[in-house]
This record gives C-alpha cells, structure tokens and sequence, in this order.
C-alpha cells in the first residue's frame, strides 16, 4: 500500500468517526417526534379530539332538526279470503274513466265566415269557395240509376250487368 | 434507508422527515466541516443543508440515491457559504482540520503508530487544503465518504468522467506535495 493511500484510509476512518453534536431533526422539525419517543397514537387521538366532537354535534343537529311530514308510501293492507283481490288498496282494478286519445281533424267552415276578417282580402278566395261544387261536378260520377242493385242480384247479373247500370246503359 | 421512509416523507409525514434527517446529520456535517474547517459554521451549514433538503424532498425524483442527493445539497450550501460574507465567508480555511485532528473511535494504536498516523494526517490535511475547491470535494466524496464515481458525480452535479478526470489531477498533486513533505 503506498504512503498516500495509507494516510487516505486513516483520514477516512477519522473522517468517519465525526458525528453531528446534537439531534438535527429537532432542531429543524420542532415538531417532529424524539428519536426516544416511537408511539404517536395517544397524541393524535388528542389532536383529532376537537374535530371527532363537532362532526359528532353536527350529526346530531341534523337529525334533530331533519323535517317531518306525512308519509308519501302507499298503504298496503293485508286481507282476508273474501277481499283477496285487494291486495294493494292504491291500484285501481275497475277504473270508472279510460282515457283515450282524441284527435282534433281541422276542416273547412262550411259556410264562409260572416263578417270576414278585415286584414285579409278575400273576395278571390271568396269566389272560388262558393263555386266549389261547380268545380268538383264535371269529375264526380253521373249517377243515372238512383236504385242501388241488391246483393242477392250479383251472382245471376255479373260485373257486365252492373257496370252497364252504373254508366247508364239503358238496355240494362 | 428503506425506499418507504423516503416515500412517506416525501408526502410529508413528519417521523419520516426526522428519520431520514437523522439518518444523513452526520455525512452533512462532515461534509461541512472538510469544506469549512469551523464547527460552529459547519453546524449552521449542516442546519441550512437540512431545511433545503427537506424543503425540496418533495421534487425528489429518486434518479440517484437520497444519500448522494442530499450529499450534493450540502456541498452547495458549503459553497455558498465560503463565497458569502454574510454567511462568513472568506475567511482562511483550514479543510480537513476539524475532522483529521478528532480521534476516531475505531481504533486506539500503539502509542507510536498513533503518532505516525497523526503525522500522515497532518501532512495530508495540509496538501489537501491546497487543492482547488473542486479537487478537494471530489476526494472528500470519492474517498472520505467513499461513494462510487457516478454517486460522487450525482453529487457534484457533473459528469463521471469529470469525477474520474478531477481526482486524478488530485491525487497527482496529493502525491508530488507528499513527496516534497517525506
């Protein structure tokens, strides 16, 4: 081993043997716990003390104080044999009403509204709604035989007979 | 030093903290009193290093040991401290005097090979103070606390190779101003 290496490792086991005078952590973290002192459950029971009893306090002001009104469940009463059915006195079994859904069809007036709205100008329209059965006649059906041919005639007569007494062949 | 006590001071638990600061107490305050020579100063400086590593245990990433971390810590807060006039700086230092001159406890020689070893720290005090700042902190970590080149490194906050290069320049000049001395 040469002279310099020797003195190193001296120096070193010197070195080595210096410690601290005194216990640093407390002097930094004053309130960090002693090196001696290894249990802290006492003292955090005691820290905690105060907020365990206000939460405690508040769960009890809340229930006192929590509002009281009637009870929104429905009633279920137990029956005999004669009133079996009855099991849930909240259902109704025979409805007296059955709503059903109506629908409101919108439909010409059938007569022109008398006096007619002053902010529509409707002599045109007027016109035309009065000559309304002029326009539908040329393309309705002219109905020459009034008499309607009973049921009881169509098998003998056939379609030929009936189509020739509804576009009014006389010979029929 | 377990990885759960450096985790949980990380969060902050404070038994940890005290663990953990009483665990690396004694490397800082040697580190401080090679770098300084004064105990009083290196006790303040070994308080500063504690606050500042505690302050950032938080950000530690755990890239490099938290020895050699806090190590890195304490050699800049003895910068500072021998560059700052407010912090006492600037005064003429004696490094390794505090620490070469108490007696370890491992050991108890003869009464003559406790002299020789007393006069090879002497003369080893006295070349190391005249080492460059850098050169003196990387045999200090490298060889007084025995850390490898890359934790030495971390510690310095350079590179390996920087380390390697660094106290071989210091063992040079260890070597040529022993030599003079014998």
């Amino acid at each position: 081993m040469t002279p310099l290496r020797r003195q190193i490792r001296s120096a070193a086991r010197a070195y080595r043997a210096v410690r601290y005078p005194g216990d640093l952590a407390a002097e930094v973290l004053p309130a960090a716990p002693s090196a001696s002192s290894g249990a802290t459950g006492p003292r955090t029971f005691y820290g905690l003390f105060p907020l365990i009893t206000a939460a405690a306090a508040l769960i009890l002001i809340a229930i006192v104080l929590r509002p009281t009104g009637p009870s929104q469940k429905p009633s279920i009463t137990r029956t005999n044999g004669d009133n079996a059915r009855n099991v849930a006195t909240f259902v109704h079994l025979n409805p007296t009403t059955v709503p059903v859904p109506t629908v409101h069809v919108p439909s010409l007036p059938r007569r022109v509204p008398d006096p007619l709205p002053q902010e529509i100008d409707v002599d045109g329209y007027r016109m035309r709604y009065d000559d309304l059965a002029g326009q539908v006649a040329p393309i309705a059906p002219r109905l020459r035989h009034l008499t309607v041919p009973k049921i009881s005639d169509l098998p003998d007569k056939g379609f030929d007979w009936l189509q020739k007494v509804w576009t009014a062949d006389e010979a029929a | 030093m377990d990885d759960a006590t450096v985790l949980a001071a990380r969060l902050g638990d404070r038994s940890a903290q005290a663990r953990l600061v009483r665990w690396l107490q004694d490397p800082w305050y040697r580190m401080a009193l090679s770098l300084l020579g004064d105990v009083e100063r290196a006790r303040e400086a070994t308080q500063e290093t504690a606050v500042r590593f505690l302050r950032q245990l938080p950000g530690f990433r755990g890239e490099s040991k938290v020895r050699t971390w806090s190590l890195g810590i304490a050699i800049n807060v003895a910068r500072e401290m021998r560059r700052s006039p407010k912090l006492g700086g600037g005064q003429e230092l004696d490094e390794l005097t505090a620490f070469v001159s108490l007696k370890g406890k491992a050991d108890q020689p003869s009464p003559e090979a406790a002299a020789e070893l007393a006069e090879q720290r002497d003369r080893l005090r006295a070349v190391l103070a005249d080492l460059p700042e850098r050169q003196r902190e990387a045999v200090i970590l490298r060889y007084l606390e025995e850390l490898s080149v890359e934790d030495t490194a971390a510690a310095m906050n350079c590179a390996p190779g920087t380390v390697k290069a660094t106290v071989h320049q210091a063992l040079r000049a260890l070597r040529q101003r022993l030599a003079v001395l014998v």
